[in-house]
């Protein structure tokens, strides 16, 4: 193992002990981290996908619960074991070749996801000089007011994103609470916009919305699976993918991880209806059916809404982009840290100026899934199987080559046959990441028997 | 002040939403509602300024 520069956020060391934080800081960040820039989108997508009121409720319910035993019980528990971060771990694991593979395949993906978060954000920012907003068919930039706005929000949160775990920690700390009450807030007005006195009239005019964002079809893409499914592997790069080994490394019990049922619930679960009843509202008011996040929260919550949006996707892209910038310090290690996350905003920045990442935005986390998660399946069954839950294995038996063939082969395999599936089959994204995940964990556990018959001994 | 500072932070977030609630009820319009939320927020991000200002440690 080489040695590589130590920096003062424990890249390469596990964290010691006077650095461990109590679980306050992991609320406030899961809660800030999920009430965020893209659930402005996810919500009216699940609308203009045609999905009913009962299934969007009870597939996020049951998804986003199965969510938090994920990191719970999956990711927590090795974080607060080894204590690195997942580039750190995987390393020894995997060699530091093959790292260097999956880093550049995680940090691209990790940009081009903060992208749609500053085109979230930059919708927002562009209202008060009254910038053409692209509409769900502009795959690319439609006027030079959106580019130069896009920039300068990426600018910006490239810099905050830079300035280090503390920083990202202490601006969603401070934007959260407000944050989800003006969610929650914005989703009342728009229910009270829809005139909607009982459950009955609420699925009526929820119907007449599809309709006419349909263009006078109701044909419904999704059903309570895929929402499940959807809601439950979303995130599934960061629980059963083991990014967050990276954040939960620092906290003081696994238990702490039940800090993502904040992210979920309100996040994910009110925040997403909220964000589809807003579409409803515009859509009813104005018959305009494009989810563009900005001019919908000004429709319902005025000035504040606004605000609300140019937060909410900084509250979202800064913790992204950290993680992007972590995972490219692992390809650069001679880099600072600032510098690698800097460059990962401006990476970041280049993806928003194309709206397409936000209007592909189920696809598209299903997809990042599928590619990211499976590697954690190999730093799960590693941890548990052959290490036996020890950090001295890990560091003492450590993989010296370059790239381990049964880890290459065990992730390769998996995903190649899902990207097949997703491209030629034509079956949706969400649904792939658990396969994949049970595929890479046992094809590696099967073919390391022998590694771990010697450990065991 | 600090103390103060903290407590009218909640004045901030009561504005922020009870004012929605008000209106679901048919007590406000909504131009009212995005008036209180608006101050909602200037008073929530302005004391949680004052407070990182009158004690940076404890920010």
């Amino acid at each position: 193992m080489s040695e590589k520069k130590v920096t003062g956020e424990f890249e390469c060391t596990a964290v010691p002990k006077e650095s461990h934080k109590g679980a306050s800081k992991f609320w406030g960040m899961y809660a800030g981290e999920h009430a965020a820039g893209t659930e402005f989108m996810i919500g009216p997508l699940f609308l203009l996908n045609g999905v009913s009121l009962q299934n969007i409720f009870w597939g996020l319910l049951v998804g986003n619960f199965l969510a938090v035993l994920s990191w719970r019980y999956l990711c927590a528990p090795i974080a607060v074991g080894a204590r690195y971060t997942l580039y750190y771990h995987l390393e020894k694991i995997a060699g530091g070749q093959l790292v260097k593979v999956f880093n550049l395949a995680n940090g691209i993906l990790f940009c081009f996801l903060a992208g749609a978060m500053i085109t979230v954000s930059a919708t927002a920012v562009g209202i008060p000089f009254n910038m053409p907003m692209p509409g769900i068919e502009d795959w690319y930039p439609n006027s030079g007011g959106f580019v130069l706005i896009v920039l300068l929000v990426g600018l910006v949160i490239a810099l905050v994103a830079a300035s280090g775990y503390e920083m990202v920690a202490k601006f969603a700390n401070l934007a959260a609470p407000w944050m989800v009450l003006v969610f929650a807030a914005c989703g009342f007005i728009a229910l009270k916009e829809l005139e909607v006195g009982s459950w009955a009239d609420l699925q009526s005019i929820w119907q007449s919305s599809i309709h006419i964002a349909q263009g006078g079809e109701v044909s419904s893409t999704m059903g309570f699976w895929s929402v499940l499914f959807f809601a439950w592997f979303c995130n599934s790069a960061m629980h059963v993918g083991m990014a967050d080994l990276t954040v939960f490394r620092f906290a003081k019990k696994a238990n702490h991880a039940w800090a993502t049922a904040a992210g979920m619930y309100v996040g994910h679960h009110m925040a997403w209806m909220a964000a589809a009843f807003m579409l409803a509202a515009q859509i009813q008011s104005n018959g305009n059916a494009t989810p563009v996040p900005g001019p919908m929260a000004h429709h319902v919550a005025g000035i504040a809404g606004v605000i609300c949006v140019i937060v909410a996707g900084w509250t979202t892209a800064n913790p992204t982009i950290y993680r992007a910038g972590m995972a490219f310090q692992a390809i650069l290690p001679s880099l600072s840290r600032f510098k690698v996350t800097f460059i990962a905003g401006m990476v970041a920045t280049l993806a928003g100026l194309f709206p397409a990442f936000a209007w592909k935005l189920l696809g598209f986390v299903g997809l990042y899934g599928t590619i990211l998660a499976p590697m954690g399946a190999v730093i799960f069954f590693d941890w548990y199987c052959i290490r036996r839950q020890q950090r001295s294995h890990l560091d003492q038996h450590a993989y010296t080559g370059s790239i381990n063939i049964t880890v290459l082969t065990a992730w390769i395999l998996p995903v190649a046959v899902a990207l097949y599936c997703i491209q030629f089959q034509g079956i949706s994204a969400w649904f792939f990441p658990l396969p994949c995940w049970l595929a890479c964990g046992l094809l590696y556990w099967l073919l390391n028997r022998k590694s771990s018959l010697e450990l065991s001994a | 002040m600090k103390n103060f500072m903290f407590y009218l932070s909640f004045v901030g977030l009561l504005l922020t939403i009870v004012p929605a609630i008000a209106f679901v009820a048919g007590q406000l319009e909504l131009q009212q509602v995005k008036f209180a939320m608006l101050w909602g927020m200037v008073i929530w991000y302005g004391c949680s300024l004052a407070r990182s200002l009158l004690s940076p440690s404890d920010s």
